[in-house]
């Protein structure tokens, strides 16, 4: 229980920390947690930059335009 | 297709038990209460295998209409997924080979470099994985696959496109549920038709715990992770490192009722400078209830945000409730807020979507349901759609030779 609550004390801290100051992202991540596969990302994604491979979406960071279609249209809101 | 299957049965050792496991699904995602208009998909997955070997595929028809908001590169498409792993003492070997076709011309691909657009009409990617079983708990990884892109200008002439990727590493899982992985990740592409060329590569380390059960009903599992990235983005900007902390935690308050936690952190380092990158928290609760041997409710409360150079948050409240034999009814709400590419709809679009239905399900045989859905979504204007979503699920029984 109580390495229960320092865990989540850790997350608390982190997400935090995490959101505060400026953000300079330029890589899109996919939660392996909500990702179902469906594909979805990859119909829309203009640049192919996006592929399904072992039933979870992966974004290649060279291709990808940070154009967010995939963020629009994935249904489990697991890219960001 | 037919080689790569012979070539996977030939790695087959000799078993005595095979066993065949089937999944087939059909679904209609309609944009009206007609089904000629959305989406239809027929999805069929089987595997077959046996002590030491086993091969899956995967089939997924597509057709959509050209109504949906954010543009696709397919309106039809065939995908067909076929992979398979045969171990050989300490070592497995895991051929795959995916193949995607678009069954009309294929919509737009936008090249890179403001090159215009050409027309995708299909997708090859073989591939194998070896691993191999070290003593005190490692296990090495190596794997290599292959891209073929068929890419068309508007006149019909072709366009090569080509990727290739190699993976290798090494995992070690460790007493009380501890584990760490080492490795690196190359990719390239190349278009020599507009001499575009471009790889990046990755090095990495990652530690974790895997589930852990912990008093009071409480599961928790984390992972650290840091990745040195070499190459560049779209712009030529250096791609950057990222480390990134990951947690879930799950409370079993009571047999039926559990809460699922999960956050996400992580931070980039580019030209010298930390900066945040993504956060994200999530949170779910379960309650099951039901009597034994039959279908149970289910009630789920879910909301999640993200954080980044954008935001998006989602909440969801759903319920399956059983009415009589197989027959429940179900109960939809999703909200959702995030970016958006819709001309004219601003920067984020907030949507929300109702819905109702029912479900029948045959025992552990089959599964049909249909549900109507009312969405609201703010473009422009404030836009109203009715949808209808159909689908059947069947799983045959596994067949043993």
């Amino acid at each position: 229980m109580k390495l229960y609550a320092s865990s989540l004390g850790l997350l608390v801290i982190l997400l935090a920390a995490a959101c505060s100051g400026p953000t300079g992202q330029a890589r899109l991540e996919v939660d392996p947690c909500l990702c179902i596969g469906c594909g979805e990302c990859e119909e829309v994604c203009p640049y192919g930059a996006v592929e399904v491979v072992d039933g979870e979406a992966v974004i290649d960071p060279a291709l990808c335009h940070f154009c967010l279609r995939c963020v629009e249209e994935c249904p489990e809101g697991a890219i960001y | 297709m037919k080689t790569v299957f012979i070539a996977l049965m030939a790695l087959c050792p000799a078993v005595a038990a095979v066993t065949l496991d089937q999944f087939v699904s059909v679904s209609i995602d309609s944009d009206s209460l007609g089904f000629s208009q959305g989406r239809r998909q027929l999805l069929w997955s089987g595997r077959i295998g046996g002590d030491s070997w086993s091969i899956r595929a995967v089939d997924r028809y597509l057709d959509a209409d050209s109504g949906g908001l954010v543009p696709r590169r397919f309106l039809g498409r065939n995908d067909l997924l076929l992979n398979g792993d045969a171990e050989f003492g300490v070592l497995t070997v895991s051929p795959g080979f995916r193949w995607n076709a678009a069954s009309g011309d294929g919509l737009d691909f936008v090249l890179p470099g403001q090159e215009g657009t050409v027309l995708d009409r299909a997708y090859l990617r073989p591939e194998l994985g070896l691993s191999v079983t070290l003593p005190y708990g490692f296990r090495a990884m190596a794997g290599g696959s292959l891209v073929e892109r068929t890419l068309e200008y508007h006149d019909g002439s072709s366009l090569g496109w080509s990727g290739k990727g190699a993976e290798g590493g090494l995992e070690w899982n460790g007493p009380g549920r501890l584990w760490a992985v080492a490795g690196g990740a190359f990719r390239s592409h190349s278009a020599s038709d507009i001499d575009f060329e471009t790889d990046w590569s990755r090095i990495g380390a990652a530690v974790g715990i895997r589930t852990v059960t912990l008093p009071a009903r409480v599961q928790i599992e984390g992972r650290a992770e840091y990745g040195h990235l070499s190459g560049e983005d779209y712009l030529g900007g250096e791609l950057g490192d990222r480390l990134g902390f990951r947690i879930r935690a799950v409370r079993s308050f009571r047999p039926g009722l559990a809460l699922n936690v999960t956050g996400y952190s992580s931070l980039d380092r580019k030209d010298g400078e930390w900066s945040r990158a993504v956060s994200a928290g999530a949170a779910r609760v379960v309650l099951t209830r039901g009597r034994p041997g039959e279908i149970p409710h289910q009630f789920v409360l879910g909301g999640q945000f993200t954080s980044s150079s954008f935001s998006t948050a989602r909440f969801e409240a759903s319920a399956r409730i059983h009415l009589i034999d197989g027959l429940s009814s179900l109960l939809s709400t999703v909200l959702r807020e995030g970016p958006t590419t819709i001309a004219g709809a601003g920067g984020s679009r907030e949507r929300v979507t109702l819905g109702a239905g029912l479900e029948y399900r045959f025992r552990d045989l089959a599964l049909v349901w249909v549900k109507i859905l009312e969405e609201r979504t703010e473009l422009s204007t404030i836009e109203n759609w009715t949808r209808l979503e159909a689908g059947l699920r069947f799983w045959p029984h596994p067949i043993a030779f």
